[in-house]
């Protein structure tokens, strides 16, 4: 099927049918759906909104964004709001939806072309690589905000917090390692966090592509190929307490190898 | 006033100094007065300010007219004694560092303790070039230059080239030099330069330059060109608070400081870089590393490396065949001298979309600098590499392309290498094509038997083939004349049976070293359809079999051989006029058979089949997939191992205890069947279609997406011995296998005559190889094998075999291998006989890679004739 992608240039409002699918002619002939998507994404958009403002800290009186947080409430609008299942989306990749749900965000569009001007709060400042790229190779870095955002969808937000020391990049850090994007090792992961000192929570947070949270990181990838030998059992396939005891084994290592 | 001649021809020499400038006349302005004012700074004093202003004139005729003043202060100004002509001559043209003005009026000359770098007049040059006094018919310059002394001295010169080089001599001094400097015209012969100027208020050096040309006064705006040059050049020294650089429009009233890129304003200041490099996140989402105190060549440093990358950076250049940010710039003691180019030079490790954004600098320690200074030509916009002195810029050039490899891969970029231009001609691609469906066939397994033009489309037969035999030593494929292979048996399996149609005959073989096949006996629709199983299987006694060199009866199980060698017994199924499937052992008659391979003696293989549709390997919503994981023991000894097997998020096997046999030294490794599954795959977001009897179904964690079957074996003690894995196209095509292929063929600047990359999907040759180029273009092909295409032929024979045998060598993963290796294509045909027998050979001589270099190129050469005779 196909997703409708709003442009606004110079206050000219346009839309395009958009597919990842092979389409006869054009994907025009999936507007009905496309059009039916759209007003779906407004309720999201609004819901994504509303829960933003409410876990948005303010100081004084004007809200300090967090990218975490602002990618979390957005992967768990897409998925409460089922918008995977829509009609339009049989057999798109989720980029297609990336693509229509941000630009309708950022330019605040609705599906009567009516403006809605707040919803460009939900998408976190610096990412906006997805205006000036096109080709399809690097579309998918352009909205990997709204992937991670997504992947973090079945965690609460305090919990996935906790693990990635509320900063975006933490997160982005462990979902580029496909094989440990399991929630089970995020579980296991916060569960050792939480036995460690504030010390070590704290270097934790840290987002350094050479120090603090990546030390761990590297770890679990060591032991968690992604290929190669041993990348047959990844964390998804182990008990919750095997997993959990090898999860704190490997972290334990790492965090003494790091410290000695 | 008098004016003294020089001898020379003064506009010529500037032409050709400036002319030497490779990236044009603005950068040598924007370069050489700020390196002069730098060289001046005076005593005590920590930051020189160099001012670029523009003024608007008009001259004697009411004519408008432009001119640059540079002024520097901070500086001495030019100091010390007039040194005139003569006096130089007489002093051999050696100049005291501290005189200034003497140097600055003179050409040719050497300063002591320095070398020929400054004496070639670049400065004067980089003003005068500019100057275009009218009218004339031979091209005139002119420039002024006043200085203000720390004794409060102060001195008005002029220089003159008409075309041969005139100065002020005496210069004009004090009083008389400030009052010529605020009349409205200076009178020069019989021109009159408007100059109308304040003297200067603080000590420094002004130099002016009158009647530029109309287009360089544009480019000298705060919004042109110069601005970016002085950037360029200067901003590592303005960032370390050296240097302040000011470009004025008085006219407009407008003004422009110099300041640092953007990009370089918080990065190079991180501290405590490590010869290691230290990592950084830039806030734009891009990457940084910075390297500090790193050696190279002989004693010399970088004191700083930086690289980064930032998708949101825009190629930023003024020039196209010179880089200037896009690289990594070159910075000796503060001043820009060449950049080492993304593109040009690192074209290897950065690629084509990652260059616009990637950016570099490197600076030196003391040492360092001055042996640089040693090779850097006149201009200082590159280095020399040749020769002894050019030593240190190899070195240089070396490291900077270690650390730009490492940064490549560290930011996960692939090498360049992967990502060239298209130009593999339509017909290279149909061969390369053409090349992969003759040895491979989908799903690996060869759709044979097919249904004919009129037949309806039917499941694929499974086929499933072993042969038993016992050596007269179980340890070895040995056997001596008068000797017999034992209880020869044969068991056969297909499925699913309800599609078996007709009966199938078996065979048994004996196969001699030049693949000449003797039938030995036959058993005649032995397999047929059995109502009520989905499995056929069917056993066959075929007891002894006695070698004999002499006389031998065949009915009386006697098998003649009189030389001795290698030679095969085969059990071949016949099915509707077709070989489906066989199995072969290997038997030295009289001989030796070469020791079992020491590494990866145990390989596992994933064959995962869509049965549901033949020809496919992507697999859609309710279709069915059979998957099989296999293993093969090289060694003599039987083995006891556990296996672990997953697909996707499902568990196929954790640590199931198998038992693998042993081979006999020099027979054919045995095909093990570990696990064998039946799935019907699911999309999540579809309802499940009508359920299959057998076939489990299996719910995708995706509507669509590549998905991986992988197998891991443990040897009793836990250590790994084999692993396998095996794509899978869940509601997607395979991207870059499109028809079918394993790898696309691709060109690129490569040493290699081709190369297979890591993934094992690109195939590459370089269009330069000398080969290649010598081989004629075809543009009407009449034979498989011709011109540039028996080029692509050849090297994608070289790719098909790697492509099989790496996994198999690195990981003990034989599921590539399965596919290439199949032993019923065109039994009868004995260049496909040799083939397999190369497979097998390749797989026997790991050890000697003498050994192996010549069966791998057997192997391609049976490839190439098989490849001949099936497409001519």
């Amino acid at each position: 099927m196909a997703v409708l992608v709003w442009s606004d240039r110079g206050s000219i409002l346009g839309n395009t049918i958009r597919s990842g699918r092979r389409v006869a002619l054009s994907a025009e002939e999936y507007r009905a759906e496309a059009e039916a998507l759209d007003m779906q994404l407004d309720a999201l958009l609004d819901m994504a909104w509303h829960t933003l403002t409410v876990i948005t800290e303010h100081k004084d009186g004007k809200p300090r964004f967090n990218t975490f947080e602002q990618v979390w409430v957005l992967g768990r609008a897409v998925h409460i709001s089922e918008v995977m299942r829509h009609e339009a989306m049989l057999g798109e990749l989720r980029t297609t939806l990336w693509q229509a749900l941000t630009a309708k965000a950022w330019y605040g569009i609705r599906h009567d072309a009516t403006r809605d001007p707040r919803w460009r709060e939900l998408i976190p400042a610096g990412k906006n690589q997805w205006r000036t790229r096109t080709d399809d190779k690097r579309l998918d870095r352009a909205y990997d905000f709204l992937e991670v955002g997504f992947w973090l969808r079945d965690q609460q937000l305090h919990d996935a917090g906790e693990v990635f020391g509320w900063e975006f990049s933490n997160a982005r850090k462990l979902y580029l390692r496909p094989t440990l994007r399991s929630l089970t090792l995020r579980t296991a992961l916060l569960h050792w966090l939480r036995r460690q000192t504030p010390d070590i929570r704290e270097f934790a947070k840290v987002t350094q592509t050479t120090d603090g949270f990546i030390v761990f990181v590297k770890a679990l990838n060591d032991r968690f190929p992604a290929r190669g030998p041993g990348s047959a059992l990844l964390p998804q396939h182990y008990p919750d307490d095997e997993l959990r005891a090898i999860v704190c084994e490997v972290l334990d290592v790492a965090r003494d190898a790091h410290f000695s | 006033m008098e004016f003294a001649n020089t001898s020379s021809h003064m506009v010529q020499e500037v032409t050709n100094i400036i002319d030497g400038y490779k990236m044009g006349s603005m950068r040598a302005l924007a370069q050489e007065p700020v390196q002069n004012a730098l060289d001046a700074v005076r005593e005590g004093n920590k930051k020189v300010e160099v001012e670029y202003r523009l003024l608007r004139r008009r001259d004697e005729a009411g004519k408008s007219c432009f001119m640059l003043t540079v002024t520097d202060s901070g500086t001495t100004g030019l100091r010390g004694d007039m040194v005139s002509t003569d006096e130089l001559e007489v002093r051999n043209y050696q100049l005291r560092p501290e005189e200034n003005w003497a140097a600055f009026e003179a050409q040719g000359y050497t300063k002591e303790n320095e070398d020929a770098l400054g004496s070639r007049g670049q400065g004067k040059a980089a003003f005068l070039y500019h100057s275009h006094v009218p009218p004339g018919e031979t091209r005139r310059m002119a420039m002024f230059y006043d200085t203000l002394l720390e004794d409060g001295e102060y001195r008005l010169g002029m220089r003159f080239a008409r075309p041969v080089d005139q100065i002020l001599s005496p210069p004009l001094l004090n009083a008389e030099a400030k009052a010529a400097l605020q009349r409205d015209f200076f009178p020069l012969g019989d021109l009159k330069v408007p100059l109308r100027l304040r003297p200067l208020g603080e000590v420094g050096t002004r130099v002016m330059i009158p009647f530029l040309a109309e287009e360089d006064a544009l480019e000298l705006r705060p919004n042109g060109e110069i601005v970016r040059w002085l950037q360029r050049s200067w901003w590592r020294a303005i960032q370390i608070g050296k240097l302040r650089i000011r470009v004025v429009d008085e006219e407009q009233e407008s003004e422009t400081e110099i300041a640092v890129p953007r990009w370089w304003q918080d990065l190079p200041r991180e501290n405590n870089p490590t010869p290691e490099g230290r990592w950084f996140d830039l806030p734009d989402g891009g990457r940084s590393c910075v390297w500090g105190d790193l050696a190279f060549g002989n004693d010399y440093k970088f004191r700083r490396l930086v690289m980064l990358h930032c998708d949101s950076l825009i190629e930023d250049e003024i020039v196209r065949d010179h880089p200037e940010y896009s690289g990594i710039q070159v910075i000796r003691v503060l001043q820009w001298i060449e950049t080492r180019g993304a593109r040009q030079d690192y074209g290897d490790y950065i690629p084509p979309d990652k260059r616009p954004g990637f950016r570099g600098f490197v600076e030196f320690d003391k040492l360092t600098n001055s042996k640089l200074r040693a090779a850097e030509n006149s201009q200082h916009d590159g280095f020399d590499a040749r020769g002894t002195k050019g030593e240190i810029v190899r070195d240089l050039r070396t490291q900077l392309d270690a650390c730009t490899r490492e940064f490549s891969a560290a930011m996960g970029w692939e090498s360049a290498t992967t990502i060239t231009t298209q130009q593999v001609s339509q017909r290279e691609k149909s061969t390369h094509a053409q090349f992969m469906e003759t040895f491979l066939n989908p799903n690996g397994r060869k759709p044979k038997p097919g249904p004919g033009p009129d037949e309806p489309e039917y499941n694929q037969l499974l086929w499933d083939c072993r042969l038993d035999l016992e050596y007269p030593d179980p340890n070895s494929a040995r056997i001596d004349w008068g000797q017999s292979l034992s209880n020869v048996y044969v068991e056969i399996g297909v499925e699913p049976s309800e599609e078996l149609i007709g009966n199938a005959d078996l065979i048994l073989e004996w196969v001699d070293e030049s693949g000449q096949a003797k039938e030995l006996c036959r058993s005649e629709d032995a397999i047929c359809k059995q109502w009520g199983k989905d499995r056929v299987e069917k056993q066959f006694e075929l007891g002894d079999w006695q070698i004999l060199r002499g006389k031998s009866n065949l009915s009386l199980q006697q098998i003649h051989c009189p030389e001795p060698g290698e030679y095969r017994l085969r059990a071949v199924i016949l099915y509707r006029q077709g070989r489906v499937k066989s199995a072969t052992r290997t038997v030295y008659v009289q001989s030796e058979p070469p020791t079992p391979p020491q590494k990866n003696p145990v390989t596992l293989s994933i064959s995962a089949v869509n049965i549901s549709t033949r020809h496919k390997k992507r697999i859609d919503h309710g279709e069915e997939l059979q998957l099989q994981i296999n293993a093969r023991n090289r060694g003599i000894q039987p083995g006891s191992y556990q296996l672990t097997a997953t697909f996707d998020d499902n568990v196929l096997a954790r640590d199931e205890p198998i038992k693998l046999e042993g081979t006999p030294a020099g027979d054919s490794p045995q095909r093990q069947a570990l696990l064998t599954e039946q799935l019907q795959l699911l999309d999540p977001h579809q309802s499940a279609p009508m359920e299959i009897n057998g076939f489990q179904p299996m719910s995708m964690p995706q509507s669509s997406g590549r998905f991986t079957i992988s197998a891991d074996l443990y040897d009793e003690s836990g250590i790994h011995v084999a692993h396998a894995s095996c794509p899978v196209y869940f509601q997607r095509d395979p991207g870059n296998a499109r028809n079918n292929l394993p790898f696309e063929i691709e060109q690129q600047d490569q040493k290699a005559m081709w190369l297979l990359n890591s993934d094992l999907n690109r195939l590459t040759y370089p269009p330069d190889y000398p080969l290649y180029t010598e081989m004629k273009e075809i543009h009407r092909q009449r034979r498989a094998l011709q011109g540039r295409l028996a080029f692509i032929a050849e090297i994608s024979a070289n790719g098909l075999l790697e492509w099989a045998l790496r996994p198999k060598e690195t990981t003990g993963d034989e599921s590539n291998y399965e596919q290439l290796y199949d032993e019923n294509r065109s039994p009868d045909d004995t260049l496909w006989d040799d083939f397999n027998r190369g497979l097998e050979k390749l797989c026997k001589i790991v050890e000697s890679q003498t050994e192996y270099g010549m069966a791998w190129r057997e192997t391609v050469a049976t490839m190439l004739e098989i490849f001949s005779q099936e497409n001519n």
